[in-house]
């Protein structure tokens, strides 16, 4: 039934952080929009904390700004820890570990925080958005684009006008495959293994990242909801038959394997438990937007978790989109239009660009098995650690700061 | 050829025989698509600064509307816009696409010579990439004018007569680029702002502003400049 029609300037698909800084952010700066927003979950669920989702994740200083601009820092802050210092090692050699300490720099390096916790506090405050017309627990089955508007039906009636629909649904976006956006793809042959462990001596602030052959492991500073801070949040990735193994394995083996790898800042690990198992895989469309349709935050690229910027990458996709439409909306320009939807993709192309090149030349690097390779990253660590301008940029690159270099990225 | 009106028949047939394409993107008009972010954003702020009155109070005029580029952004906005143009393809084009996009705009297939004797004055007139397709411009820039309410804005973006619009706006734009379609346009007919500056001054206005629109190859898009030596957007107001 057509007439039942709700027209929108735009309609967002997707409650996640990028969904979530991208509504916030536009309806922060223009009030007068009309939005609407679909989720496949309930929020109220999502707030109640019902998802099984262990991982944790790094915001970058950046993305804290972002959040506090939109007013859900405050809220965010308690449940998150301080990163006061990243130690770096190659295959956990310490000697030739590189070490970054917020006193280069005056402030931490990003906060840490439990991803249902996250998500439960955004979806909360999506609710209390004005002129954000929420349609949760909802399933799309059909949509249809004209060349002025693109129609939506919900749970099996036609619901929803639009000039503009942003697909923010995540790695396996309905909206992607729907409109047949060409996806460049390729599985790392890794898997991750996320988990909780407890450990003898406080973690201080201190998150560590190995560097295997096999893949990265990660241990994140943890805030559990006691406020004890003798937990870390691990990211163990290696070749997908090993996790799947490791996922299985008694925890003695576990506990007796992480031993091994972990610096003794930690003292002994004691618990693992929360695990979860996460297929890696790069991928990028090679344009983000067609008529009416644009994708942003892991919809329209997804990386490997090696440097945590997955996340912080999506939401700075959303702020500039958001804040690029509110200009235009000024205009009275239609917001679904490719010059207008161009334009934003010019302005996220280096951006994009240089963290696909960057995380995907780290998990390169550092799986290289010959002697000459693992030299030369041992060398680079020497350099960089005693080059403070080198420390600076790369400090600056994992707080989200600068977006002003581009890598190469090869198939 | 001429006719009666300030109209140049081969242009107006040229014109109109691409008319289909007005709203295509990517297609002969991409360049007049993007550049409406920067052209639209120098508008929306002198109109912003000019008038206090309702939106909808403020009476527009797009001479030479073409497919309705300019007229659907300011009729989004609440503005009340008209559009006349001498291609009766174009106006059917433009009147379509209003239609599709649910926005109610008036456009009549008219010249300007007789929307001035049966029109009603207006607020705001627009000559945009039209004074370098008329015989006239001299003439045309006067029948503007006398079409204006007292204290009216009239707003002009044309082609400055200089060998780097010769080389941009000509040959890079037109065969190489294909940003324009070819034989779109012709030098000779390309306007310096001080020509233009010296047909307002015989009717007492004058340029309150002017901008370059440049294309930046870096960024890969239009904006404006301080540049006015290809192309150029500015306003003119009754002096005194
Ligand atoms: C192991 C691992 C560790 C990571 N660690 C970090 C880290 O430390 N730091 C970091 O920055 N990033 C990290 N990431 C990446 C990060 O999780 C993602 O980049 C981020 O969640 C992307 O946000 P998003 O809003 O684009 O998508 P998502 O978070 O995936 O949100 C998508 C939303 O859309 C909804 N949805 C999906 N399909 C539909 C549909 N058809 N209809 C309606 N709604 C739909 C979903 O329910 C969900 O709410 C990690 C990823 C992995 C796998």
């Amino acid at each position: 039934m057509i007439t039942s029609l709700k027209k929108f300037d735009c309609v967002l698909v997707g409650s996640g952080p990028a969904g979530f800084v991208f509504a916030a952010s536009l309806l922060q700066k223009d009030p007068s929009l009309h939005i609407a927003l679909i989720e496949k979950k309930s929020l109220k669920a999502i707030i109640e904390g019902n998802q099984k989702d262990h991982r944790t994740t790094t915001l970058s200083a950046y993305t804290c700004d972002i959040l506090t601009s939109l007013g859900v820092w405050k809220d965010l802050e308690p449940h998150t820890v301080a990163i006061k210092e990243i130690f770096v090692t190659d295959q956990n050699k310490d000697s030739s570990g590189l070490t970054f300490d917020e006193k280069d720099i005056g402030k931490p390096f990003g906060y840490t925080i439990n991803n249902t916790i996250l998500r439960g506090i955004l979806a909360k405050a999506l609710k209390k958005i004005d002129n954000l017309t929420i349609f949760d627990d909802s399933h799309i089955d059909n949509i249809d684009r004209t060349i002025s508007n693109i129609r939506i039906s919900l749970n099996k009636k036609w619901r929803l006008q639009t000039s503009l629909l942003v697909g923010a649904d995540g790695r396996f976006s309905q909206i992607r495959q729907h409109f047949k956006f060409n996806l460049d793809s390729k599985p790392y042959k890794q898997s991750a293994l996320v988990s909780l462990v407890d450990h003898e001596k406080p973690h201080n602030g201190t998150a560590f990242e190995a560097f295997y052959p096999e893949g990265p492991i990660a241990f994140l500073p943890y805030k559990d909801t006691a406020g004890k801070e003798s937990t870390s949040a691990l990211v163990f990735c290696g070749e997908p038959h090993a996790i799947l193994a490791l996922q299985k394995s008694t925890n003695t083996f576990v506990l007796e394997l992480l031993q091994s790898k972990v610096p003794p800042l930690f003292g002994k690990v004691k618990k693992v438990y929360n695990k979860q198992v996460f297929d890696l895989e790069i991928g990028k469309v090679k344009s983000v937007y067609q008529a009416r349709v644009v994708l942003i935050g892991d919809a329209a690229q997804y990386i490997h978790p090696v440097a945590g910027q997955g996340l912080n990458l999506s939401v700075r996709d959303a702020k500039m989109l958001a804040t690029h439409l509110a200009n235009m909306a000024q205009l009275g320009l239609d917001l679904g239009s490719k010059t207008i939807l161009a334009a934003y993709q010019k302005q996220r192309h280096i951006d994009i660009w240089s963290m696909i090149g960057l995380t995907h030349s780290l998990v390169r690097l550092f799986s290289l098995r010959n002697p000459i390779a693992s030299c030369s990253r041992r060398m680079g660590f020497t350099i960089i650690n005693n080059l403070p301008f080198a420390k600076n940029f790369l400090m600056n690159r994992a707080m989200g700061y600068k977006t002003s270099m581009r890598f190469p990225f090869k198939k | 050829m001429e006719n009666a009106y300030n109209q140049d028949v081969d242009e107006i047939k040229k014109f109109s025989d691409i008319s289909d394409q007005w709203w295509d993107e990517k297609g002969t008009f991409k360049a007049l698509h993007w550049i409406t972010i920067p052209r639209v954003q120098f508008i929306i702020d002198h109109l912003k600064e000019s008038f206090s009155k309702k939106l909808k109070n403020i009476q527009c005029l797009d001479v030479g509307c073409g497919g309705g580029l300019l007229c659907e952004p300011l009729s989004r906005l609440g503005y009340t816009i008209k559009g006349i143009d001498a291609s009766a393809k174009a106006i059917s084009v433009a009147a379509q696409h209003a239609t599709d996009m649910e926005l109610s705009i008036e456009y009549i297939n008219q010249d300007l010579s007789d929307f001035k004797v049966n029109g009603s004055k207006v607020d705001v007139l627009f000559l945009l990439e039209l004074l370098e397709h008329v015989p006239n411009p001299r003439s045309l820039v006067h029948d503007a004018l006398e079409c204006l309410k007292p204290g009216g804005l009239l707003f002009f973006s044309t082609l400055n007569r200089t060998w780097k619009s010769y080389v941009l706006g000509i040959k890079v734009a037109e065969n190489i680029l294909k940003w324009a379609p070819k034989g779109a346009h012709s030098y000779e007919k390309f306007l310096k702002p001080s020509e233009l500056q010296g047909y307002f001054e015989e009717k007492n206005f004058s340029i309150i502003d002017i901008k370059g629109l440049t294309f930046n190859i870096l960024k890969g898009d239009w904006s404006l400049s301080d540049d006015l030596t290809i192309n150029y957007i500015g306003v003119a107001k009754k002096t005194g």
